[in-house]
């Protein structure tokens, strides 16, 4: 084929996919024939190494979760999955999907986009509906960059501190994750629904095994950016995420973004569910009960500052760029301290751009490394001017564990 | 650090294989036993008859994500618990209780709704 053929996209864009499969075939060592066929049918990253060999290499071992979760790239918390910090190392701003944390309560619901349905109603609206998902995709949408972070991510930490575990998977720093969100803002479905002036409240409700829901106050329903989602970094919203569709509710804890949604209550009274009375709250002894929850409700993610390294890992010595990212639940990060001689002087890390609101921002320090063991700080201040402290109440169920971590590496 | 109404004893791992289902007097002075089965969503059996006295409950969680393992009084009072039962893991916990009907139940969120629910009727 000549050169000049290429300018033509058409002609380009086929002669590099021949070129692919006839590569991609002659390396796993099966025809060309073969290859579509195993790509067609979806078995073609499992069954061929060179595609995608390292997310390929390992299935869940049950059928709770969807996606492959490779060690390599997660850390196994039982019905959950982690994501190791080092492997953020070489990627860019957004976590990509395959990377991204599970936490479910449940198995991952398996919903058919063909039959679902979303129900708003209550008595907050004046005229209660169904949208199909076709429906749904054809309302006015945005894209969004915004963290979505599990509240007992970081949980583990809380027993270096007080000597005792907190209820709930042990955590490190890997329970979050930042995509480019894409859906319609919630208010433009509660609008078609007839939203009343009186709406107090607002509760999504999975379609999950123990239809997980968790209300939010209508203020919150309506801001700009609280979306009902349906593509994660520019695809489909994969299962484990919450497809058909989930809600996005920026900067609030985890399980506030409820996923594969079916049906919205909307109130003009209060409204209560187990995740915001029996869990996802503050019980301790520095937290009182507050009926009929049993301490105070979670709303927003504290700051935190994550290093991509691998945990107890190994860095060779020389100069080296140390990276990490910090995040705040209530607003862009204005400054990031990292100390390398365990709290004795800080250094100011370099922001990198994009620092957005409720997503993160990515730093980095120069770092001489000379052999040793060391026990790496960062420390994150927010907009507001809430700086990560050095140790955190207590609480029983593990959340918002938001201090300064000690981050343990060896220089070889 | 824990608010518990009850004694909360430590989950203790042994061989799951054979859980106990029916009830068995182990012999004069030792508590009766009860098994259960906690899976998604389920509490299996659902319906248990024992005589009063110290019981003996063996809560063994053949599902794949964590339980745990409340017993509630008539009139709602908790008088035992296991706090989290990993999967393949086995909680054991012993109470003495008066003749009346309780209830057994997972107390994570959703899961008694779901259906992580059984009865105790305990006769004279």
């Amino acid at each position: 084929m000549r050169g000049e053929d290429l300018l033509d996209e058409q002609v380009y864009g086929q002669a590099r996919t021949d070129q692919f499969v006839h590569a991609q075939a002659r390396a796993a060592g099966v025809s060309r024939r073969r290859f579509l066929e195993l790509a067609a049918a979806g078995a073609g990253a499992a069954a061929i190494g060179g595609l995608r060999p390292r997310a390929a290499s390992a299935q869940a071992p049950s059928d709770l979760i969807v996606k492959p979760t490779p060690p390599e790239f997660f850390n196994e918390l039982g019905s959950n999955r982690e994501m190791r910090w080092e492997v953020m190392y070489s990627r860019g701003y957004v976590v990509p999907n395959e990377l991204f944390f599970v936490r479910n309560h449940s198995r991952t619901a398996r919903l058919d986009a063909a039959t679902w349905r979303l129900r708003v109603e209550g008595s907050g609206v004046e005229e209660p509906r169904e949208f199909t998902y076709d429906e749904i995709l054809g309302l006015p949408s945005v894209s969004v960059m915004r963290f979505i972070e599990c509240a007992g991510n970081g949980r583990s930490f809380f027993e270096a501190s007080y000597g005792n575990k907190a209820q709930g998977g042990q955590w490190k720093l890997g329970a979050i994750g930042v995509a480019e969100w894409t859906g319609v803002p919630l208010r433009e479905v509660l609008d078609r629904a007839g939203l009343r002036r009186s709406a107090q409240d607002v509760m999504p409700e999975g379609l999950d095994e123990l239809k997980v829901r968790r209300p939010m106050p209508i203020a919150k329903a309506l801001a700009d950016d609280t979306l009902l989602v349906y593509a994660m970094n520019g695809q489909t919203l994969p299962m484990d995420h919450g497809f058909p569709l989930r809600v996005l509710v920026p900067g609030w804890i985890g399980v506030a973004n409820i996923k594969w949604v079916g049906r919205i209550e909307v109130s003009e009274q209060p409204l209560f569910s187990a995740w915001n009375t029996e869990s996802y709250i503050l019980v301790g002894p520095q937290y009182k009960r507050n009926p009929p929850a049993k301490g105070p409700a979670l709303t927003h993610q504290n700051v935190k500052s994550a290093f991509e390294l691998p945990w107890n890992g190994e860095v060779l010595a020389g100069r080296t760029l140390l990276r990490g990212r910090s995040w705040s639940g209530e607003g862009k990060i204005s400054k990031v301290e990292v100390s390398l001689d365990r709290e004795i002087t800080w250094q100011t890390a370099r922001l990198r751009e994009p620092n957005i609101p409720r997503a993160w921002v990515r730093w980095d320090l120069d770092w001489d490394a000379q052999p040793g063991d060391y026990s790496l700080r960062a420390r994150a201040t927010d907009e507001r001017g809430t700086r990560q402290p050095v140790i955190v109440p207590w609480n029983d169920q593990g959340y918002l564990y938001g201090a300064v971590v000690k981050h343990p590496v060896t220089v070889r | 650090m824990t608010r518990r109404i009850a004694v909360t004893v430590p989950i203790v791992a042994f061989l799951a294989a054979g859980a106990l289902f029916a009830l068995a007097r182990s012999g004069a002075g030792a508590p009766r036993s009860v098994g259960l089965i906690e899976k998604e969503f389920l509490f299996t059996p659902k319906d248990i008859v024992v005589g009063m006295g110290g019981i003996a409950f063996v809560v063994d969680n053949q599902g794949e994500i964590d339980h745990n393992f409340v017993l509630e009084a008539p009139g709602g009072k908790t008088v035992a618990q296991i706090d989290t039962i990993a999967p393949g893991q086995t909680g054991r916990v012993t109470a003495t209780l008066p003749p009346g009907t309780y209830t057994m139940y997972c107390s994570l969120p959703g899961h008694r709704d779901a259906g992580m629910v059984a009865t105790l009727r305990v006769g004279p």
